[in-house]
């Protein structure tokens, strides 16, 4: 729609118009200078002429004025392929506007939101190919899962992290899906969804093929960016490792606590009694004050080994690796455990190979721990007149330390748990004699800083063998 | 103190020496004390004799104090029995609620003082046992520590 143009009858019009105004004009100019005669009639005729030729010169100048600011504003306000607009241009169009009536008033209106429309709709496009241009790598480059939902629940958008979550190939199957389906199988956590409100976080379970999974969730509603339709963005991530670790530090915590508080629980009490007992014979007080000491030892030990493990567990316990003599290392091992076994009467053997290598390349004091830790089970688990064999093997690229014994075994069903942390045995062999629960944990550790192993084999009341392997690494190697 | 007859304690703790020392207290407020070093052990003695109290750790092996005290108070000889639960656990512990549902005289946390242990059974209504209240020393009464004689 475009403004109308003046047809040749109001251009003819106008012209005569202006002639006669003209003439008009110079017969008042010859009147006021008395070069001519003439009656009050024909001044008064003069004057209507005068009047009409300037009301009718008046319209067609602003027609004319009119006409061409919008031929030139509206032919270039067009939005160019850029979607860009002239700021200029828009002031051309809304400074120039003046009150007008009529058609023309409708003409300008409608050429107005046409324009604004165009520019609009060109504005979104853009700005929705520019979000799809970027957004999706970025969203797709996120650990967290992504959805957008309409407002009956179906996915209208998913990155690839949820795809994952979901345990879908792409991202593209979830759309069309009902997210509450897709994230979780429990009827429970179907209701916690549906209820849930919006910015709250919300922990639901599901069930997968690699066994159940904690999911954490939350969204907020939106608008699309046509304005028309609305929508809700869901954030979801898999805790399910997270809350695992939370629950191990915090078994590993009570486990500790609870650890701590028995030795100390024994110190309390027997210092309590010396204190408060004057009547105890002389052997109860020296066994008070044993165990005392003992506890106190524990309580040590303990503490020794809780930094240990954590500071394993940070990674701040490096290996420090250096050239060993495996010789050296052995007699060290067995010296230092000489005297519990000649204490219970055991047997004691010690089997190496023909020739060992001159050096080894190990972390010779934390080999020497797990070892004699080793040795140490085997000697306290085993009843006196029994045998413990201590075992050297070298193959080609590994170093193998077995430690045998003919001790009380470990029940098949305990046999599992024997590496876990603070874990000791139910068996009230074990129970009688004081433990920690860390030193076998500690042993692995060990091992698996130099990339070795432990395992272990046992029948009750038989006895156990357990194997540190550890790659063979020596100087030429 | 005159004893008219001595009441019976069960001490269940499986750590030896916690155990023996317990044990000494009790036996020294004038009790008739028994102990054992698992729960299952001190299910059967509950099955078996009338005790007046029991002593009990939380965390044992073959049987925790949790279970034992709903099994001893379904129905055994030793069902009314009154209970301090001796427990290294504290805040995983809802002792309020077990206080209740297992009708516990006291929880004590370990490491907790032996003299207000001894104080505390002292001033426990416990059938004949004699009903002295405080004394001056909570271990009051002569003796030697039976070590390591305990039922097992």
């Amino acid at each position: 729609m475009r403004p109308s143009t003046l047809n040749n009858s109001e251009v003819r019009a106008c012209m005569a118009m202006l002639i006669v105004a003209m003439l008009g004009n110079i017969l008042l100019i010859l009147a006021a200078t008395n070069l001519i005669t003439v009656q009050i009639s024909a001044w008064t005729a003069c004057g209507g002429v005068l009047i009409t030729t300037l009301i009718a010169s008046w319209f067609f100048l602003i027609r004319l004025d009119r006409m061409l600011r919008w031929d030139r504003a509206l032919g270039s306000i067009s939005v160019g392929e850029d979607g860009e607009l002239n700021a200029n241009l828009l002031h051309q169009v809304f400074g120039s506007s003046r009150p007008e009536h009529g058609w023309n008033k409708m003409v300008d209106m409608g050429r107005r939101w046409q324009a604004l429309k165009e520019l609009e709709s060109s504005i979104a496009k853009r700005l929705e190919a520019s979000q799809s241009a970027v957004a999706s790598p970025l969203l797709d480059a996120l650990s967290d899962g992504v959805a957008m939902v309409d407002s009956s629940g179906t996915v209208t958008y998913a990155n690839s992290a949820l795809a994952a979550i979901c345990g879908e190939e792409s991202s593209e199957s979830l759309v069309g899906r009902p997210l509450i389906d897709l994230v979780t199988s429990d009827a429970d956590a179907a209701t916690l969804l549906q209820t849930a409100v919006p910015q709250n976080s919300i922990e639901w379970k599901t069930k997968s093929p690699g066994g159940t999974r904690t999911l954490l969730g939350r969204f907020r509603p939106g608008r699309r960016s046509d304005g028309a339709s609305f929508s809700y963005v869901w954030t979801i991530r898999d805790v399910t490792q997270q809350r695992l670790a939370d629950a191990m530090r915090d078994q590993f915590l009570t486990t500790a606590t609870h650890e701590f508080r028995t030795p100390l629980a024994n110190i309390r009490a027997y210092a309590e009694s010396l204190h408060e007992c004057n009547d105890l014979a002389p052997e109860s007080r020296k066994h008070f004050y044993n165990v005392i000491q003992g506890e106190s030892v524990r309580l040590s030990q303990l503490v020794d080994d809780l930094l240990d493990i954590s500071r394993m567990q940070a990674g701040a316990l490096s290996l420090e690796p250096a050239e060993t003599d495996l010789g050296k290392l052995v007699e060290e091992i067995t010296t230092k455990v000489q005297g519990e076994i000649r204490a219970k009467s055991l047997d004691f053997q010690c089997e190496l190979p023909p020739k060992l290598p001159p050096k080894i390349i190990v972390d010779k004091s934390k080999v020497s721990a797990a070892l004699v830790n080793l040795l140490g089970n085997a000697t306290k688990y085993t009843p006196e007149g029994g045998k413990v064999i201590f075992r050297v093997e070298l193959s080609p690229n590994k170093l193998q330390f077995q430690v045998s014994d003919t001790g009380i075994g470990i029940d098949p069903e305990e046999l599992p748990h024997v590496f876990e942390r603070f874990y000791r045995s139910n068996d009230d062999r074990v129970r009688e004699l004081s433990g920690s629960g860390l030193g076998l944990a500690l042993t692995q550790e060990v091992a698996r800083l130099h990339g070795g192993e432990i395992t272990v084999e046992s029948q009750l009341n038989q006895g156990s063998t357990f194997c540190l392997s550890l790659p063979l690494d020596t100087p030429n190697s | 103190m005159t004893v008219q007859a001595k009441s019976k304690a069960l001490v269940a703790e499986d750590d030896r020496a916690l155990a023996d020392i317990i044990r000494m207290a009790l036996d020294r407020t004038g009790l008739d004390v028994t102990v054992a070093h698992d729960g299952q052990r001190a299910l059967a003695l509950a099955r078996t004799h009338v005790f007046d109290l029991i002593v009990t750790d939380y965390q044992m092996p073959r049987m925790d104090g949790e279970q034992l005290l709903r099994e001893i108070r379904n129905g055994t000889p030793s069902s009314q029995a009154q209970v301090i639960l001796c427990s290294a656990k504290s805040y995983e512990v809802d002792s309020e609620q077990l206080r209740k549902d297992l009708k516990l005289t006291t929880v004590l946390y370990k490491p907790f003082s032996l003299s207000e242990l001894s104080l505390f059974v002292r001033n426990l209504q416990l059938g004949p046992c004699s009903k002295s209240t405080t004394t001056s020393n909570a271990f009051e009464s002569p003796g030697v520590m039976p070590v390591g004689n305990t039922l097992s």
